[in-house]
């Protein structure tokens, strides 16, 4: 059997999953399709200027950014200090482990709901707490969803960064630690010019899947907000969703897909070079 | 950093993880209230389990369907996933070595489609299935899954078998059996550990996946979170019985979790974390 037969199934999946919704959905943005409109008909670069002029893709692409950088850059530096807290015996620490991975594995969008529950105004569990100390805020007000739902993306992912930085710990060599200890080195000392270097490929490893995951963040928001007040939580994947499946509007969601690709496209070779090359050589 | 000795780090650990869990706490109590608990204004500590809700939820909430076919499509993808990523990984690692620039090429191609937002394949995927009349089918929908499948197992995979020493390939070949009977015999049995590994990531990923299902699939083929979110406007928001449903969405996979505890970090980063 011929070698290229091993590869089939990325061939196969390459045609079906790739090559073809690629090609369709860079077409699709220079058509007026749409479900009030289902004839195709050529706009040429319309649909693009359409998207790159409306406030709301712009908005969605700002809020998008900003939310994924401040919840990446928390979630490391707190799944780090964790790390270095837990690197440590202390009694329950199977128990500690096996429980920390239950927030990572309930589906996001379960998870929404369950902040419906306990965030609901009227029956939720965290505005009754907060009344009781003589807090009655609405949380979904304009001026502090963009916090809380900040607040809850960090509750969900932080494990997951800490169990990427505690498992780079684990295989830190201790030997020099020892003999940096030796020398009369203090604690802090140690932190910042021996375990900040060497964490530093695990340490970017973290940053760049939150920021990668973040990006993309979809479910938990759709759920609790459905990108609302207004269009204040409204980020890209809910941006390009709606377009396309509220309003109906494929050609303009197919541009707002292509203008987002080549955006990112740049950075996946950062990405690759970074993490994705286990035994470490560049390509 | 000397306050950190003694109880004091332990109780700080033991805080974070309360702050985690404290919303799935609230959940799984939720779903054992009567109606008239869940919706009380001030929060009810005290009650009387109403195993009633979870019946309900099965039942006339369409749980019993939906886990059916997030059972059949999580598995179906998995599989799927396994086998399409090890003789790929195999090609990429020990046929091809790991420096050669086809090597190089295939796996930038699939972190490349690992890292794309799914959203941007969200509107011509749809219109893929649906020209090939595969939208709102359990069909459709595993195929989607099958797909993103194949891209964790490839990863994981090769990162288990960059390091296999392509001796045993050439020693193979030398004795004149082929690819496949190498792949099956002297590869495949290393692998099993990661393999198990792989399925129950993939089958976690494909049960909790919620962009693509929630838009092909309908009422007759709803996977589990879609159903479970769909109790927000279907019932009127029945509290109790919506926190049963996701109880019972949420316990297979939180089992299945545990049982891979020891891969967890390889898997979650694509094998980039050792």
């Amino acid at each position: 059997m011929p070698k290229w037969v091993l590869g089939s199934p990325l061939i196969l999946f390459a045609a079906i999953f790739v090559a073809y919704p690629v090609y369709q959905g860079i077409q699709t943005g220079f058509y007026g399709l749409s479900l009030q409109n289902p004839e195709t008909l050529f706009t040429g670069l319309d649909n693009f200027g359409t998207v790159l002029t409306d406030p709301g893709f712009l908005a969605a692409a700002k809020f998008t950014v900003l939310f994924a950088v401040a919840v990446t850059v928390v979630e490391t530096v707190l799944g780090f200090g964790l790390a270095l807290l837990v690197n440590r015996d202390f009694p329950g620490k199977k128990v500690f482990f096996t429980m920390l991975l239950v927030p990572i594995m309930v589906a996001p969008a379960l998870l929404g709901v369950m902040f419906r529950l306990l965030l609901n105004g009227d029956i939720g569990l965290v505005p009754a707490v907060l009344r009781t100390v003589g807090l009655d805020v609405s949380l979904f007000a304009p001026n502090t969803v963009v916090q809380l739902l900040v607040l809850l993306d960090i509750l969900q992912w932080t494990p997951f960064a800490f169990l990427i930085m505690y498992a780079g710990l684990q295989s830190f060599p201790t030997d020099v630690l020892e003999a940096a200890q030796v020398d009369g080195a203090g604690r802090l000392r140690i932190l910042r010019s021996i375990i900040a270097p060497i964490m530093k490929p695990i340490i970017f490893a973290a940053l760049f899947l939150r920021l990668i995951d973040a990006l993309r963040t979809f479910d938990v928001i759709y759920v609790l907000t459905a990108g609302g007040p207004g269009t204040k939580t409204t980020t890209m994947s809910i941006y390009i969703y709606k377009t396309a499946f509220e309003s109906g509007q494929f050609g303009l969601a197919a541009a707002a897909s292509t203008i987002v690709m080549l955006v990112l496209l740049p950075f996946v070779p950062l990405f690759v070079r970074r993490i994705a090359n286990p035994d470490g050589k560049a390509r | 950093m000397r306050f950190l000795h003694g109880a004091v780090r332990p109780l700080l650990v033991y805080l974070f993880l309360a702050w985690c869990l404290a919303p799935i706490l609230w959940l799984v109590s939720t779903s054992l209230k009567s109606d008239v608990q869940a919706f009380s204004p001030t929060p009810v500590w005290v009650f009387t389990p109403q195993w009633g809700n979870y019946l309900n939820a099965w039942q006339e909430g369409g749980m019993s369907q939906a886990m059916l076919i997030s059972t059949t499509v999580a598995t179906a993808s998995s599989v799927a996933g396994v086998i399409c990523g090890v003789p790929l990984a195999y090609l990429v690692t020990q046929v091809w070595p790991t420096e050669s620039k086809a090597s190089g090429r295939v796996t930038l191609l699939i972190l490349l489609l690992t890292t794309l937002p799914p959203i941007l394949g969200l509107t011509p995927m749809f219109r893929t299935l649906y020209a090939a009349q595969l939208s709102q089918t359990i069909a459709g929908i595993t195929l989607i899954h099958a797909f993103y499948a194949v891209l964790l197992a490839f990863l994981i995979f090769r990162s288990f078998l960059v390091g296999f020493p392509r001796e045993i390939r050439e020693a193979g070949l030398v004795d004149g059996i082929g690819e496949w009977r190498i792949l099956g015999r002297c590869v495949i049995p290393n692998l099993v550990g990661p393999m198990f590994a792989t399925l129950v990531l993939a089958l976690i990923q494909s049960w909790n996946e919620f962009l693509y299902a929630l838009i092909l699939t309908n009422g007759a083929t709803q996977t589990v979170p879609v159903r479970v979110s769909g109790f927000l406007s279907f019932v009127g928001t029945n509290w109790s019985n919506l926190t049963a449903a996701g109880v019972i969405g949420t316990l297979p996979i939180v089992v299945f979790a545990l049982l891979t505890r020891k891969y967890m970090a390889r898997g979650l980063t694509f094998g980039g974390v050792k």
